[in-house]
């Protein structure tokens, strides 16, 4: 997730963004899991869906 | 703290420069105090707006027939052309397309006089015949190129060259629109393919891009690239958005009073809206048996721009402000380019365009609609009243132009 940050932003997560990201991937990964998806795929999902995120912030995207 | 680079460049590519822009113009009497107003406070450019001048209209509906509609088979009886069909044409006519014989070619269809108005009118659209005391046929429309992409600008943006914004977006930059989960300017074409002249017809040129016509789908979903590629449950796309949404907070805490930064939030969150208004407004299932059938839905040849004009009417009644329809892309993708078998080709396309043109007439009216809808049927260019291929009098073939 950090290094996520690093790419796309240019610098580290906040202690509080930290803490959102990583609640946003756990449930994430678990509703991919019921989803009849293994564990290692659902995990991987969740990461994708949030480099997406990453990538469709106003901060990435915006230069104000 | 030292601002990192990229803040540094925030700071004064966008956020002083914005101020000192608005602040110029205003200086500059180029903004009135309201507009200066607007533009610090970055406003939303959709909200519904006073025209200068009070308007009857709320919303427009063109249906845009592409190819140069011949005016002389169509809406504009020439009885001296057909007493002098074969004859050469008194003055040398501009030789345009190869073959000009400068021989005069008259209409081989049949008019006729329609409604109180007596508004002549050809056997190739009776449908619209038939609703002729509602229409305003103005005869003495001018473009100044007669070919297609050039005269297609001219009539979408007043000028014949590239890059002008089209009357739809022009219209949405002046009165915003009624439904905030929809677009402004919403084009409705053939989902085979595009006209002669492609998006240029609908682009918002050097207006903001968010008055530009967005394409809707007149078949499967309607609003392209909404949809996933794949398949997204509704609850993991909702963790996704809020998850964006804690992100943008995040970064807007930083940058207090950015409102663009707002605006930005929220057109995700029209494109979250028009997910759902978008879909459930365009589902015509809905629709009466008696309504799908004016519009000609039953019918193969009127089917698809059936629908189109259907959607036309769904979407001004929703608040829509400009909605431009294409017709279908038969006989080719100049669907009303009939010079080569005029005969075949414009009953062919008239055939097609005719009853759902007029059939959304007679829907609007039946629901008060036409009071405050302008419905525009508008060609590109007329023809010349002369043929290009063998002339009438030498060949029983049908003889081509117009």
């Amino acid at each position: 997730m950090k290094f996520g940050f690093q790419i796309v932003f240019a610098r580290q997560p906040t202690q509080s963004e930290l803490a959102k990201g990583v609640a946003f991937l756990n449930e994430q990964e678990r509703g991919y899991i019921s989803a009849a998806d293994p564990a290692e795929k659902a995990r991987q999902t969740a990461l994708a869906d949030f480099c997406h995120m990453l990538l469709s912030s106003n901060e990435f995207l915006y230069v104000e | 703290m030292h601002p990192t680079r990229r803040e540094l460049l925030q700071s004064i590519g966008g956020g002083f420069g914005t101020l000192a822009l608005a602040g110029l113009l205003d200086q500059a009497g180029l903004l009135s105090p309201a507009c200066a107003a607007e533009a610090l406070r970055g406003a939303n450019p959709l909200a519904p707006r006073q025209g200068h001048f009070p308007g009857k209209a709320k919303a427009v509906i063109q249906l845009c027939q592409n190819g140069g509609p011949s005016q002389m088979d169509l809406f504009d009886h020439k009885p001296e052309l057909s007493k002098r069909s074969g004859q050469p044409h008194p003055e040398q006519v501009e030789v345009f397309q190869l073959g000009n014989k400068n021989v005069l070619l008259g209409t081989p269809f049949q008019f006729a006089r329609h409604g109180q108005c007596g508004m002549e009118l050809s056997e190739l659209i009776p449908h619209l015949a038939g609703v002729a005391d509602d229409l305003c046929l103005i005869r003495s429309m001018f473009t100044e190129n007669n070919n297609h992409p050039f005269a297609l600008n001219m009539l979408q943006t007043g000028k014949t060259f590239n890059g002008r914004p089209a009357m739809g977006s022009w219209i949405g930059y002046a009165m915003g629109t009624e439904n905030q989960d929809l677009p402004c300017y919403i084009v409705l074409r053939d989902p085979g393919g595009y006209n002669t002249s492609g998006k240029m017809v609908w682009s918002s040129g050097w207006l903001p891009a968010v008055y530009q016509g967005t394409e809707f789908n007149s078949s499967g979903s309607p609003v392209l690239h909404l949809n996933p590629a794949r398949p997204i449950s509704a609850e993991s796309q909702a963790r996704s958005r809020r998850f964006l949404q804690e992100l943008n907070a995040t970064h807007l805490e930083d940058h207090p009073g950015e409102s663009e930064l707002e605006a930005c939030i929220q057109n995700f969150e029209l494109a979250a809206r028009m997910q759902l208004t978008a879909t459930q407004l365009l589902d015509l299932k809905s629709e009466t048996e008696a309504t799908r059938k004016l519009y000609g839905l039953d019918n193969p040849a009127t089917a698809g721009y059936g629908t189109r004009c259907l959607m036309a009417r769904r979407l001004v009644e929703s608040g829509v402000r400009f909605v431009q329809v294409f017709p279908p892309l038969d006989p080719s993708f100049q669907p009303w380019d009939n010079h080569s078998n005029l005969k075949n080709d414009l009953t062919k396309i008239c055939g097609h365009v005719d009853q759902p043109s007029s059939a959304l007439i007679t829907d609007l009216k039946q629901r008060g609609l036409l009071d405050d809808v302008m419905v525009m049927w508008t060609g590109e260019f007329g023809r010349l009243p002369i043929t290009e291929g063998p002339t009438v009098a030498t060949t029983t073939a049908m003889p081509s132009a117009h």
